[in-house]
């Protein structure tokens, strides 16, 4: 029997999951080659000093960190659940909710374009109207400029939890002008912090009806090194059909170096644009 | 009860019950982040990050995969974010000096303990990945199909990295052994 | 009732890693200061049963009832941080507010961390520098409706206390001994331990995830009971018969109805009467007979 033949065997050997015949084999060769039975041992030897490593355990801020979370998620869908149906989508005030809702494209499909259809119908519906419509119809726009306005100096900020807050002032934002629609691309592509980006992914699908928006999503999943912000794009990219995505997504495919889970999203996404 | 059921019921709203996934598998993970980085800041950011995505992508789990491959997978790319975010951390050396005790210890035991920061520093110089194959099968006891799921690769060259890494492992300790020797 | 597999091992790691947590906690913030706030809070009218609401964020709380008419509130603050000037910071920050209005006594902590439990746009656990933990001890009227909140680093304990309980818990347990009335006591990772001096007349729900639910009863009980664990036993002190399966509940999640079932054991236990829901996933259930 050749080395390398029973070699193969030795990972099995290590945990203890060698099948009664492969370890009969491995047992006869060790008798007849004392190189293999010396590197076996040795190798046996290290793995055993390798569990000797003792598991650390963190700190009590973990477990601490992990119930404040989820007591936070909690509320947060529950206080999702208790909001009115009507007018719900585009006017979330800046919660946790807003972060965990079903809207969230890389999820819940139905949903969001459901939520979707109910926000443009809520706007419709809450509109101004009566004596009060003009003055009601002004306030809106003077609070809308600011809001835009808030959301851009935001964006700027150096802390990044400031620039989340300032992609949240811009999902309120009924129709962002030019500027907005530009701040939450550039976010998308550059900002240093993976989940200001991913934030400025989902801002952008509210918005997404908007040709720019479109577009620009588009040219940054070419842009993209992080594998979650390429998953998220691409479940936005086909959410809502894009299907100049096509070639980015075939540009993704054919780039070696391309995480696993987003190389099949990405046949996956030029399955069902092209079908 | 089984994590895939409980995950199941997390995904469909029962999101309390997180609590019992974090509990059985939280050490692990955070063990898995400080093996490979050395750094225990980062593995309790990986630790947090790892249950928020899961709650966040709940929606997302089939179940296809085993729940802990699944969420390996997850913890493998939070790593890979996280690493991108921070700067390198301290020379990984550093991080498995001994403390120094104000009571002398018993003779093996300080040999012991001598030991095993010397298999942790070799394990520290192998390649990012060698590391990860080895962290992978020794500590979080995967199945070698297990890891093949969740690398994506086949089990054969799975198992072939796990014999390379392992003989490596046993180079450089050696190495580190003799060098030790030299000082005394 | 459920599969035998008890598998106390994960709540047994669970505890052991909290013991330990302990010592290395006192590494990380190298400064700590403790004081104490003592106060006495009154109810607008004594003769009638007030409300006291404590909502805490991090520490225990723990209510005594006794003979007297208003309530004695010690709070125990330490505060643990990275610098001396972050004590400082935590003093200016963290705050305890404390309402007595007509019935209500209000003890809610506030502080820049409320943004992790509640709705705000802070999603990042931040590294503020420095921890406040609060550690209640009340003594309030014997007849009191208490709303008691907390998320971690402590238990809640009740003792002789009779009123409307509704109490909060995540990571800590729930204790309540000789109480009267109605009970909602739910945590996620610790154990719901409670003990009636009178049978409840209206409705009470007891919840874990992870943990055991052991609520005494006194004798001649009659309540119906709905029980649920995935991974523990139940077992009852007294004779009891089954009741039918609970209809099952449509719930719409995100625009798909799905129906599911109660997944709830009924049971009888004398005649009947309010209905007593006990949940845990890890854990047993214990219906106790005491006195």
């Amino acid at each position: 029997m050749k080395c390398d033949d029973l070699k193969i065997h030795w990972p099995d050997f290590l945990t203890g999951d060698l099948s009664p015949k492969a370890k009969n084999a491995v047992d006869a060769h060790l008798v007849e080659c004392a190189p293999c039975a010396a590197e076996l041992h040795q190798i046996t030897e290290m793995w055993t000093k390798l569990g000797v490593l003792p598991m650390e355990k963190p700190s009590p801020a973990v477990r601490d960190r992990f119930y404040t979370m989820l007591e936070a998620y909690k509320q947060g869908l529950e206080a999702q659940e208790a909001a009115p149906a009507l007018g719900r989508s585009r006017r979330r005030s800046f919660s946790l909710r807003g972060w965990f809702s079903l809207e969230r494209p890389a999820f819940k499909f139905a949903a969001a374009a459901a939520l979707l259809l109910a926000g443009v119908a809520g706007g419709v519906l809450v509109g101004p109207a009566g004596p009060f419509g003009s003055k009601l119809a002004r306030l809106e726009g003077e609070v809308e400029d600011m809001r835009q306005t808030t959301a851009l100096s935001l964006l700027e900020r150096a802390s990044s939890s400031d620039r989340i807050l300032g992609v949240s002032y811009s999902e309120q934002i009924r129709t962002p002008g030019a500027s907005t629609i530009e701040a939450l691309l550039r976010t998308l592509d550059s900002d240093p912090s993976v989940n200001v980006r991913l934030a400025a992914a989902d801002a952008l699908f509210l918005f997404a009806k908007d040709p720019r928006v479109k577009d620009g999503l588009v040219v940054s999943l070419g842009r993209q090194q992080a594998p979650v912000i390429q998953v998220a794009l691409i479940d936005l990219l086909l959410e809502i059909r894009e299907r100049k995505a096509v070639e980015a997504l075939k540009a993704l495919i054919a780039d070696e170096k391309i995480n696993p889970d987003v190389r099949k999203k990405a046949e996956a996404g030029v399955k069902s644009l092209t079908s | 009860m089984t994590d895939h059921q409980i995950m199941q019921d997390v995904r469909e709203g029962q999101i309390e019950k997180l609590a019992i996934l974090f509990e059985r598998h939280h050490v692990s993970l955070f063990n898995y982040s400080l093996r490979l980085t050395g750094n225990r800041a980062a593995g309790e950011d990986l630790v947090q990050e790892v249950f928020t995505r899961i709650l966040k992508y709940r929606a997302t789990y089939q179940g296809e995969d085993k729940f802990v491959v699944w969420m390996f997978k997850i913890a493998r790319n939070t790593h890979i974010d996280l690493l991108r975010r921070q700067k390198k951390t301290l020379p990984l050396d550093d991080q498995f000096v001994e403390t120094p005790d104000a009571e002398p210890l018993p003779e093996e035991r300080l040999e012991r303990e001598q030991d095993a920061a010397l298999v942790a520093k070799a394990l520290a110089r192998l390649s990012p990945r060698k590391q990860e194959i080895l962290v992978l099968s020794r500590f979080q006891n995967m199945k070698y199909r297990e890891i093949a799921e969740l690398l994506e690769c086949p089990v054969g060259t799975v198992k072939g990295m796990v014999h390379r890494s392992i003989q490596e492992l046993g180079e450089i300790y050696q190495g580190l052994t003799r060098e030790k020797c030299h000082e005394m | 009732m459920k599969k035998n597999l008890i598998l106390l091992a994960a709540l047994g790691l669970g505890l052991a890693l909290t013991a330990a947590a302990q010592e290395d906690r006192d590494t990380t913030y190298k400064f700590q200061e403790k004081d104490e706030i003592r106060n006495v809070l009154k109810f607008h009218d004594p003769t009638t049963p007030g409300t006291l609401i404590v909502d805490n964020v991090f520490g225990a709380i723990d209510v005594q009832g006794t003979e007297r008419a208003d309530v004695e509130m010690v709070a125990r603050r330490t505060i643990r941080a990275k610098s001396q000037e972050r004590i400082g910071r935590a003093k200016a920050e963290v705050k305890l507010d404390i309402k007595a209005e007509g019935g209500e006594i209000d003890i809610y902590v506030d502080g820049p961390f409320r943004c992790q439990t509640q709705d705000c746009e802070g999603l990042r656990w931040r590294d503020w520098g420095y921890e406040v933990q609060y550690d209640f001890v009340l003594k309030v009227p014997r007849r009191t409706a208490l709303t008691l909140k907390t998320v971690n680093r402590g238990d809640i304990a009740v003792r002789g206390v009779e009123g409307d309980f509704d109490v909060r818990n995540v990571n800590g347990k729930i204790v309540m001994e000789s109480v009267a009335g109605s009970v909602r006591a739910h945590t996620v990772n610790g154990g719901v331990r409670v003990g009636f001096t009178r049978n409840p007349a209206a409705n009470c729900a007891f919840k874990t995830i992870n943990g055991d639910v052991e609520i005494s009863f006194r004798e001649g009980l009659a309540a119906d009971f709905r029980l649920q664990t995935m991974h523990g036993e139940a077992y009852s002190d007294f004779a009891s018969t089954k009741l039918p399966a609970e209809a099952a509940k449509r719930k719409t999640v995100g625009g798909k109805t799905i129906f599911k079932r109660g997944g709830y054991t009924g049971i009888r236990i004398g005649k009947g009467g309010p209905e007593i829901r006990c949940d845990t996933l890890n854990g047993d259930i214990l219906i106790k007979r005491n006195g």
